[in-house]
């Protein structure tokens, strides 16, 4: 059997993930706080026969593009986002804490205690991982960061940093957890801002992403050309006794 | 027996082995460092033919027929894609990023620098091997870093390593490895391009030279085909027709 039939399958499906990143990047590009994923392609193992070393195809190993986004003021109510590479504490109702960019926010009152939450009904943290409780008394929520000065007055919220955001796992919503297997850990962020009543837009670059479309569907239509031709080939083979 | 269906056979197999190559170079048109490789064609080798007359005279050389008895690797620049990203890398100019395996003590190559920081601080290749600087693994935390031509690493003004580049002198002892990674054995030079940050090397692969190819070698398979039905139908008369009872 003629190896590059799986060669070539191996790029095909590759340009299909590839594309299928893009085409999800897009879909995402008014998303707030969403990061763009990229497919990267590397080559497989290579086979020696008789000396000669005969590669074996490609393969796709996705990264997350974790550099802040833009900035655009918030329509609807309250919302906080992170200026700098820090992310925002958020517990969810099962008790797990994930870390996002930018949040809309609301006041749930439960058992009587008025707690700071997101859109989504996860509980924002402080820096101690504790419930944001707010005072009823207090017409208006002032939000700050750690690293803003204690004068201030203002909740203030748990914001952190890593120091490989790209191996954060996206939970969907913005929002990420940490990768144990990687070893992550949060570190309290003592540079990061927050920016009340703006937002954090994607990081999506809508020209580039689509180059990539171009390029993923050229990039697929010659290893379907290959497919096609050593299929053709194959056939020829099977022939030889016609 | 005639030569000739042994002959477009090694025709047959040569050209589907040069398929596989050109299908690789295809399947890692995308892949970042990656460098493309082709077939090296040879004769089998030739043999004296003589004529059977009672003196037996020669009559000239023949063959049995073609081998790949190499595979080329093209170490040609690729094309530098400005990508904006402080932690990629590309090379200009011929030498490689020496890495570390991620279970440590193996040392390999690669032209492919999109470099991450783990969770330690350390540089890393998107496979989780350490990249390697002057002075062992490059520690770089969640700093800022920038790197200029020659390769050195600057974190807030101050240079804390350069990169370990290694150009070896001769292209045998290098073996392809997965993840774009070659291992390498045998001599080195100094390393006389620039180190650009914010870059990326695409691969050297021109999908015109390898459409070609794939053209070029569908062809000739089918011409060796068409070479041993050949012979096969005249063999075919010379057992059904002259001996014909």
């Amino acid at each position: 059997m003629i190896n590059a039939f799986y060669v070539s399958k191996s790029g095909a499906k590759n340009y299909q993930y590839y594309l299928n990143a893009v085409a999800n990047n897009v879909a995402n590009i008014n998303t707030n706080g969403f990061k763009a994923q990229s497919v990267n392609f590397t080559d497989l193992l290579y086979s020696e026969k008789h000396g000669l070393q005969f590669g074996n195809g490609s393969r796709a190993v996705v990264t997350r593009d974790m550099s802040p986004g833009g900035m655009q003021s918030s329509e609807s109510g309250l919302s906080v986002m992170v200026k700098g590479d820090g992310f925002i504490a958020v517990q969810g109702a099962d008790g797990q804490i994930a870390y996002t960019r930018s949040v809309n926010l609301g006041v749930a009152n439960i058992d009587g205690v008025s707690y700071l939450v997101t859109a989504a009904g996860d509980f924002v943290l402080d820096n101690n991982l504790n419930r944001v409780v707010i005072d009823d008394a207090q017409s208006s929520i002032t939000l700050k960061a750690p690293a803003e000065a204690d004068g201030e007055s203002g909740y203030t919220l748990g914001v952190f940093t890593f120091v490989n955001p790209q191996d954060l796992i996206a939970l969907g919503n913005g929002k990420y957890v940490l990768n144990e297997e990687a070893g992550m850990e949060a570190i309290p962020d003592t540079a990061s801002t927050l920016a009340q009543n703006m937002e954090e837009t994607s990081n999506v670059d809508l020209i580039s992403e689509m180059a990539k479309m171009i390029a993923a569907q050229r990039g697929f239509q010659a290893n379907a050309q290959m497919i096609r031709t050593v299929d053709e080939m194959e056939y020829i083979a099977n022939n030889l006794n016609a | 027996m005639d030569n000739t269906i042994y002959s477009a056979t090694t025709g047959m197999i040569a050209r589907q082995k040069s398929m596989n190559i050109t299908g690789n170079n295809i399947a890692n048109l995308e892949t970042n460092g990656y460098k493309r490789s082709q077939a090296v064609y040879d004769t089998f080798a030739e043999y004296l033919v003589y004529r059977k007359d009672g003196q037996s005279t020669e009559v000239g050389n023949s063959s049995r027929g073609v081998i790949i008895n190499d595979i080329y690797t093209s170490f040609e620049q690729g094309p530098i894609a400005n990508t904006g990203k402080a932690l990629d890398f590309a090379l200009d100019g011929f030498g490689f990023f020496t890495i570390e395996s991620a279970a440590g003590g193996q040392y390999m190559l690669t032209r492919d620098g999109r470099f991450t920081v783990d969770a330690e601080g350390f540089l890393k290749n998107l496979y989780g091997d350490y990249v390697l600087g002057q002075n062992g693994r490059i520690f770089v935390g969640n700093n800022a870093v920038t790197v200029d031509e020659q390769g050195n690493i600057f974190i807030g003004g101050n240079v804390i390593d350069s990169f370990l580049i290694t150009v070896p002198d001769a292209a045998e002892g290098m073996q392809m490895l997965s993840n774009g990674l070659i291992a390498y054995v045998g001599g080195t030079e100094a390393f006389a391009g620039r180190i650009l940050q914010g870059c990326l090397e695409k691969s050297n692969v021109n999908l015109i030279d390898e459409m070609t190819t794939m053209l070029a070698d569908a062809r000739a398979f089918q011409a060796c085909s068409q070479l041993i039905k050949a012979e096969d139908e005249l063999n075919r008369k010379t057992v059904t027709e002259l001996a014909k009872v």
